[in-house]
């Protein structure tokens, strides 16, 4: 009678605490508002798996030749689907110029060249963005002005950002700027010239992390997302104050460098949070972290990529290594493994895929054929620098 | 005569502990010419890639000293000499102009190699031929560092 007795409370015990568990586990995070928690909070932030499962097979590898004047990789990638035809898109900043690669013909489609000096000059070509051939944006971030041209080449008009905001907003691989209609949105540069000490909780919880610069007003409004409160930790490196961002039609999708926590919203005004990382994430080593840590330890969510046609997201992680190799040699940037994890609509996990090591580069966009990435590693044997060299993916799914 | 031996000690280890640890900084300066090393006070190590900021601003910094006794200069990458080609060729600046001979062009990344270069500027301050200070030339320091030189202050602009 006892050993039953103690048989059915011990049963009874493990159904209560399983319960427990599992109300656990279902907590909602996506309507949490995980910009008010602390650091510590929100590396315990679990991932959310999706009902569904991709993963990411190689289809093909494009490889174009290029001239001596251009380079095989850039800091600014750009897609453009011409409908009828699809372009790789960079800047040359040797000669000055924005180069079209016909990715199905396989050569240099069009030149655009611009002049250094004079009216009609242009003084950097990292950032612009292609709405169509007759609207070529290019941001100045060093002038604080946005150019409109065209196809030709010719300057059709020249905004200037006001003043007190030139350094307010940036553009860069990770955070390309957006124009739709008559404005053009930005990431805003909420820390630029900032002392560490000065980022406090105080003046966090009042940035708006996207500037919108409107073409008819000349003017710049910051809008939500505001910024997190964790990026007040003094605990966190300068290096991973940064959010990479992802602007189109309908959604805006923002994930902090760090913590790989996702904000998007569809009218731009409400935002829901998701967490979305790899799924060998470590977080004690993430909560280990120092402001003088360095950065090559530790994960790095650098792209947030949105592929419209399959209704998935792509986050591009440079995963943490050693500082070291097994050779004792020093890792670099460039040895960091690349993985990809397939996010569903509601950025839930959805599978992932580490890139072949010493491979690729982050040059890495979504096209309407696939997953587009750079060979350009260099290590990778067959880099080589008169060609420009990617290999095509294609999500599959297998649940 | 051991409470002697144990400060000494602890005072040792507090010396050690807070000096700079250059090691790799000097196994990279030693694949440069004993030629090129020859009575420099800085070195200005600039990076292809990283920075574009604090490349340019370097850049326009060695466009004007290059050829000073007291300083050298060298610019390296990750890739190839391509890369420093295209880069130069960006800011008009011809290698084949005398005025660049000095300029070291480390086209096998050794910078990289040897884990002192990330992607903003290094500039050595160095006494003896040894290291006195290293300044990694960030953004938001670029200048305040360069201005320290207090060569040609107007032309860092």
């Amino acid at each position: 009678m006892l050993k039953c007795t103690i048989s059915l409370l011990g049963s009874l015990l493990i159904f209560l605490t399983s319960c427990s568990i599992e109300n656990k586990e279902k907590i909602n995070y996506t309507k949490t508002d995980l910009s008010k928690m602390s650091l510590e909070e929100i590396l315990d932030v679990p991932i959310t798996f999706s009902d569904k499962e991709y993963t990411l097979e190689k289809v093909k590898e494009i490889n174009i030749p290029i001239d001596s004047v251009s380079e095989n990789w850039s800091v600014y990638p750009i897609y453009y689907d011409a409908d009828t035809v699809q372009y790789y898109v960079q800047g040359n900043e040797a000669i000055n110029s924005i180069d079209f690669y016909d990715l199905d013909k396989k050569r240099l489609y069009k030149r655009v060249r611009f002049e250094r000096t004079g009216n009609n000059m242009i003084s950097s070509l990292n950032n612009f963005f292609i709405k169509n051939v007759d609207s070529i944006y290019i941001f100045e971030s060093n002038k604080g002005s946005l150019v409109l041209t065209n196809i030709k080449g010719e300057i059709l008009k020249r905004y200037l950002l006001p003043k007190k905001h030139f350094f307010d907003v940036i553009a860069n691989m990770g955070a390309n700027f957006y124009v739709k209609e008559s404005k053009a949105y930005f990431c805003a540069d909420i820390f630029s010239g900032m002392q560490l000490h000065e980022i406090t909780e105080d003046y966090v919880k009042n940035q708006r992390t996207i500037g919108v610069f409107s073409f008819q007003k000349q003017s710049i409004e910051f809008i939500p997302p505001n910024a997190p409160l964790y990026l007040s930790d003094i605990n966190i490196p300068a290096t991973f104050l940064n959010s990479s961002y992802s602007f189109n039609n309908s959604i805006f999708v923002q994930q902090n460098n760090f913590t790989g926590v996702i904000s998007y919203s569809a009218n731009r005004e409400n935002y829901n949070y998701a967490v979305l990382r790899h799924k060998s994430f470590d977080k004690d080593k993430a909560k280990e972290i120092r402001r003088e840590s360095n950065g090559i330890s530790y994960d790095n969510y650098f792209l947030i990529l949105d592929n419209k046609k399959n209704n998935l997201f792509y986050s591009v992680i440079l995963e943490g290594i050693d500082e070291k190799d097994i050779n004792g040699k020093e890792n670099s940037y460039e040895d960091k493994p690349i993985t990809i994890v397939i996010a569903d609509e509601n950025f839930h996990h959805a599978g992932e895929i580490t890139l072949p090591k010493d491979t690729h580069f982050r040059n890495i966009m979504v096209t309407k054929e696939g997953l587009l990435v750079s060979n350009a590693n260099p290590k990778n044997p067959n880099n080589d620098e008169g060609v420009l060299s990617f290999t095509l993916y294609k999500p599959k799914q297998i649940k | 005569m051991n409470k002697v031996v144990f400060s000494f000690l602890i005072l040792l280890s507090v010396l050690v502990s807070c000096s700079e640890d250059y090691t790799k900084d000097k196994v990279f300066l030693d694949t440069l010419s004993k030629e090129f090393m020859e009575g420099k006070k800085q070195i200005l190590i600039i990076p292809v890639e990283g920075c574009p900021g604090c490349r340019d601003k370097s850049l326009n910094f060695m466009q004007r000293n290059i050829g000073h006794k007291e300083i050298g200069f060298v610019l390296t990458t990750k890739r190839s000499l391509k890369d420093i080609r295209l880069m130069l060729m960006s800011k008009e600046i011809d290698l084949s102009d005398k005025k660049f001979e000095p300029l070291v062009l480390d086209t096998e990344s050794k910078a990289y190699q040897t884990g002192i270069m990330d992607k903003f500027p290094v500039l050595y301050q160095l006494e003896n031929g040894n290291i006195k200070e290293k300044h990694v030339l960030s953004a938001s320091y670029v200048d305040e560092a360069l201005n320290s030189f207090g060569l040609r202050e107007s032309q860092l602009k």
